[in-house]
Parts: structure tokens; C-alpha cells; sequence
């Protein structure tokens, strides 16, 4: 047997093995590809807090052309969930059907809302589903979700913030960002949450943070803010407020 | 004028053969037995109840004189332990069995998938929605599911065949609930009492309900099957009895008239 491998074995493996198979050295190529396309994804920010969950994006309004209404990067799940994406819309689009659906069925067998830990575990079922179709297997993927979501929602845990990823895992975090200004929002992040943070305050750190790591002026009509509270579950930020909570930052600044 | 049906004056439009008055066999298909039995419910502040008969019957003969037909739902494999929840089933009793299977198993797989506990209102409609599933091959069996609410109170919901169910405080189901039904709506809803004294006919003011605690309501039951078996030839043999307090579940058994 070869237990010793070099650099020769490695490009015979390469063509031996399909991409979507794991390497000799245990990885798998097409998961840490999708990881990169959600670097180039546009910044996606959630903050958790006691009395809720604050989710931001950045939209990239490409051209003055552009309806910016349209771009829709924070989208509902259910009354009590939704999430932000970073990465390829329309994979997540996909996610988010399943996750709705999930959310719907339990409604109807269990007379309950679905946990948002179990909407989250039931987006990450999907992610490995590519590869190779076997007989038994109606269809496979070709290739693994090339995006990354925040999954915000309340449930009898309290307010809960949780990150999914390509490659199936998820964490819960108290504050994370995604996309391609993620090192650096994440770093503010670090620095600036603590356990007592308000709601209030949750959306002016999220505006704040989005505003030092994206390329054009922040403004009302290129970010988009949506909460998860125990009182009004999810909701998508309409233009009024958030052109108030924009005004807000430029007074606190 | 042609018609554009063409002319078939005087013959009926059938391409088929009459029918013959050859013999013509009937086959039929019955897979359902009635297993007799009864089951009854009750619930308190603190307390819920389910009791059951052990005899199991088919027609004039007697199967079996200890069949249970309580479960503990979601619990250990064996001991049942660490259950929260009870059903009972009565009617066909391979229907209950296959019942109590799926959702005990449902219950355990929930756990796994959720890490909590099943609360006993959504065990109650995930049962009604196993039933309904099975609306045109039903499973033949008057279900009552049991435990304790979120708030630590006694719940009991009652199903019919197909997943009809209802919140209630007390419920008798199987082959004695006819005998047994109008027992508990006197005696546990105070249905048809009055407060003596307070009136002349309609004037007369009813007893208000006033939830039972565990003891009557057990010693209850015991009335309710030992005066069941002496007008219902299906029921008797033993009784099943099964409480779900905020200790856990306890369970006896008490003999009944063999005959």
C-alpha cells in the first residue's frame, strides 16, 4: 500500500477521482469552491440581542436604473423566522422554499411553529445532496449551494441567530457577518456587541458596520434592515423606516 | 331532415351484451374485527387518566383476558420510561397496535430531531393528522390521548376514526361508552344536578363542574367499569389503569368479573 504520498500521486488523483469525491488528504474541492463564492457575495450582517434578532444587508445597486425594491436579499421563512443571503440568489431561493415547506408541514402535523434550530438543520439537509445520482436517489445536484444564510428567528428559546453553510455545517452566533466584507464586519462585530445590547442599538451596529466595509454611500434605498421579536415576528423594514433608522446613523456619526 | 346522430330508430345506443340473469357471485373483502372492549378518560388540575378493560373479544369468544389497551407514548422501548404522554385504543385492536407503533415511534423521532420533548397538544394533532391520512382505509379505533399540558394541567383529547378531535375533561370510548358516557357526564361534568333548595323548577340552579382530584376520579373509573361489566358482555376480565401526574406514570391493575 502507498502511505506516503507526493505531489506526483496527487495530480493522478485528481483525474481519478471526480471533484465531488473526497481527496486523498480528506477534502472536498467543490464545497471549499462554493465557501468562495460567498466571499465575492454581497455583506449580509445579523445581530442577536435580548428582545431580538436585527438581520442587514448590503443590495449593490449596480445602476441608477436599477429598482431597488427588487433586490431582495432578506426574505420571510415563516411569521417567526426569515434569513439574509449572501452568495447566489437563486440557490437560496431554493433553501428558503424548502425551509418554508418544513415550516407549513410542522405547522400542520404538530400544531406548533418549527424551532429555528430545526429550520435551519432542515436548509443544511439539502446541502450535500450533490454528487453523483445513485438508482435509488430521485435527483441530485450537480454541483453544492453556492450561497450562505442567516437565519434569524424566535422560538421558545428566545430570539436566536444561526449561520448556514455550502458545506452542511451550522453554528449559532450572537453576531456574524457574511460576504465579501465579512473580515472586516466580523472583526466590528467583535469589538462592539455585548450581552446587553437593545434592539435599537442592535440596528445602528449593524447599519454602523455595514457602512465602514461597503464601497458605495450608505443610504435608505442600498441596505436593507428586517427583525425577528417575540412581539411582531419577522418583519422586513419598509421604506420609512429605514430611511429613520439611516437618519438615525447619520446623527449618531 | 337527416339527423347528424345517424338513424338508430327503435334500438337502445348499448355496444355491450344485456345482462344475463346467469348467477352472479358476490365477493367481498371484510378486514376489520371488532375486538370489544371499552376505555375511558379523565383529567383533573393536576392529573390525567386513562383506564381500559383487558378482556379481548371476537363475537361470542374471548381471546385473550389480559390484553392492554393503554400506552405509554415516546418512552423507553421496554419500561416506557421517560414517556409524558398515554394513549389508549380501543375497537380493532391489530389497528391499534399499528397506531400505537407509528406514533410512539413519531414521538421518539421527534425528540431527536427537535431536542425537546413532545408537548401533549402537538402529539394530539399530529395523531389526528396520522389518522386522517388513512380517511378511506381507516384505522378502526376510538383513540384518547392523554398527559399533561404546558401549564402542568390535565389534557385529554378524543378522537374518532378518522382524526375528528376535541379537548375534553372526561371521554368513555369502545363498547361500553354508551353505558359509561352519561356516568361521567353526571358525575364529572355535574350534568343534570341541581343545588337543592336554590329554586323551584326552572328556577333550580345546576351544580357548577368542579375539576375532581386524582382519588375520586380513580375511584370513578373503578364504578364506571365494574357497573360496565355486569350490562356489556365484551368488557371485564381486568382493568388498566394509567396516571400521568408531574411525578410521572403509574400504573395498576384490577381484576374484574371473568364472566
Amino acid at each position: 500500500m502507498f502511505i506516503a504520498r507526493s505531489e506526483y500521486d496527487r495530480g493522478i488523483n485528481l483525474t481519478m477521482f471526480p471533484p465531488q469525491h473526497l481527496l486523498p488528504e480528506g477534502r472536498l474541492f467543490q464545497v471549499e469552491y462554493s465557501l468562495e463564492a460567498i466571499k465575492l457575495g454581497s455583506t449580509a450582517i445579523g445581530v442577536a440581542t435580548s428582545e431580538g434578532v436585527i438581520l442587514g444587508v448590503e443590495k449593490r445597486v449596480t445602476s441608477t436604473l436599477l429598482e431597488a425594491s427588487s433586490v431582495e436579499k432578506i426574505v420571510e421563512i415563516d411569521q417567526h423566522i426569515g434569513c439574509a443571503m449572501s452568495g447566489l440568489q437563486a440557490d437560496a431561493r431554493n433553501l428558503v422554499e424548502h425551509a418554508r415547506v418544513e415550516c407549513q408541514n410542522h405547522a400542520f402535523h404538530y400544531a406548533e411553529p418549527l424551532r429555528v434550530e430545526s429550520t435551519t438543520q432542515a436548509i443544511c439537509d439539502l446541502a450535500l445532496r450533490f454528487g453523483e445520482s445513485g438508482d435509488d436517489e430521485e435527483s441530485v445536484m450537480s454541483r453544492p449551494f453556492g450561497v450562505a444564510l442567516l437565519i434569524a428567528g424566535y422560538d421558545e428559546d428566545g430570539p436566536q441567530l444561526y449561520h448556514a453553510e455550502p458545506s452542511g455545517t451550522f453554528y449559532r452566533y450572537d453576531a456574524k457577518a457574511i460576504g465579501s466584507g465579512s473580515e472586516g464586519a466580523q472583526a466590528e462585530l467583535q469589538n462592539e456587541y455585548h450581552r446587553s445590547l437593545t434592539l435599537a442599538e442592535a440596528e445602528t451596529l449593524v447599519l454602523k458596520t455595514l457602512k465602514q466595509v461597503m464601497e458605495e454611500k450608505l443610504d435608505s434605498k442600498n441596505v436593507q434592515l428586517a427583525s425577528v421579536t417575540k412581539e411582531k415576528g419577522f418583519r422586513i423594514y419598509n421604506d420609512e423606516e429605514m430611511g429613520h433608522a439611516v437618519t438615525q446613523l447619520g446623527g449618531n456619526q | 331532415m337527416t339527423s347528424l346522430m345517424g338513424n338508430h330508430s327503435g334500438t337502445v345506443g348499448y355496444s355491450f351484451s344485456e345482462p344475463t340473469s346467469a348467477n352472479v357471485k358476490q365477493h367481498s373483502f371484510y378486514p376489520y374485527t371488532d375486538n370489544g372492549g371499552s376505555t375511558l378518560g379523565i383529567t383533573g388540575a393536576d392529573f390525567a387518566i386513562l383506564a381500559g378493560d383487558t378482556r379481548s373479544t371476537s363475537g361470542y369468544n374471548i381471546n385473550s383476558r389480559m390484553v392492554p389497551k393503554v400506552f405509554k407514548i415516546g418512552g423507553d422501548d421496554e419500561t416506557g420510561e421517560g414517556a409524558n404522554i398515554i394513549l389508549s385504543v380501543v375497537g380493532f385492536a391489530a389497528d391499534g397496535n399499528a397506531l400505537k407503533e407509528k406514533l410512539d415511534t413519531m414521538v421518539r423521532m421527534y425528540k431527536y430531531q427537535h431536542g425537546k420533548s413532545m408537548s401533549v397538544g402537538a402529539c394530539a394533532q399530529r395523531l389526528s393528522t396520522i389518522l386522517y391520512e388513512k380517511r378511506f382505509f381507516p384505522y378502526y379505533v376510538h383513540a384518547i390521548l392523554a398527559g399533561l399540558d404546558e401549564e402542568g394541567v390535565g389534557a385529554l383529547y378524543s378522537y374518532d376514526p378518522v382524526g375528528s378531535y376535541e379537548r375534553e375533561q372526561c371521554r368513555a370510548a369502545g363498547a361500553a361508552s354508551s353505558l359509561i358516557m352519561p356516568f361521567l357526564d353526571n358525575q364529572v361534568n355535574s350534568k343534570n344536578q341541581y343545588i337543592p333548595g336554590s329554586g323551584e323548577g326552572h328556577a333550580l340552579v345546576p351544580k357548577k363542574a368542579e375539576p375532581l382530584d386524582k382519588e375520586t376520579a380513580t375511584k370513578l373509573v373503578k364504578d364506571a367499569f365494574t357497573s360496565a361489566v355486569e350490562r356489556h358482555i365484551e368488557v371485564g376480565d381486568g382493568l388498566q389503569l394509567v396516571i400521568v401526574t408531574r411525578e410521572g406514570i403509574e400504573e395498576v391493575f384490577h381484576a374484574l368479573k371473568q364472566d
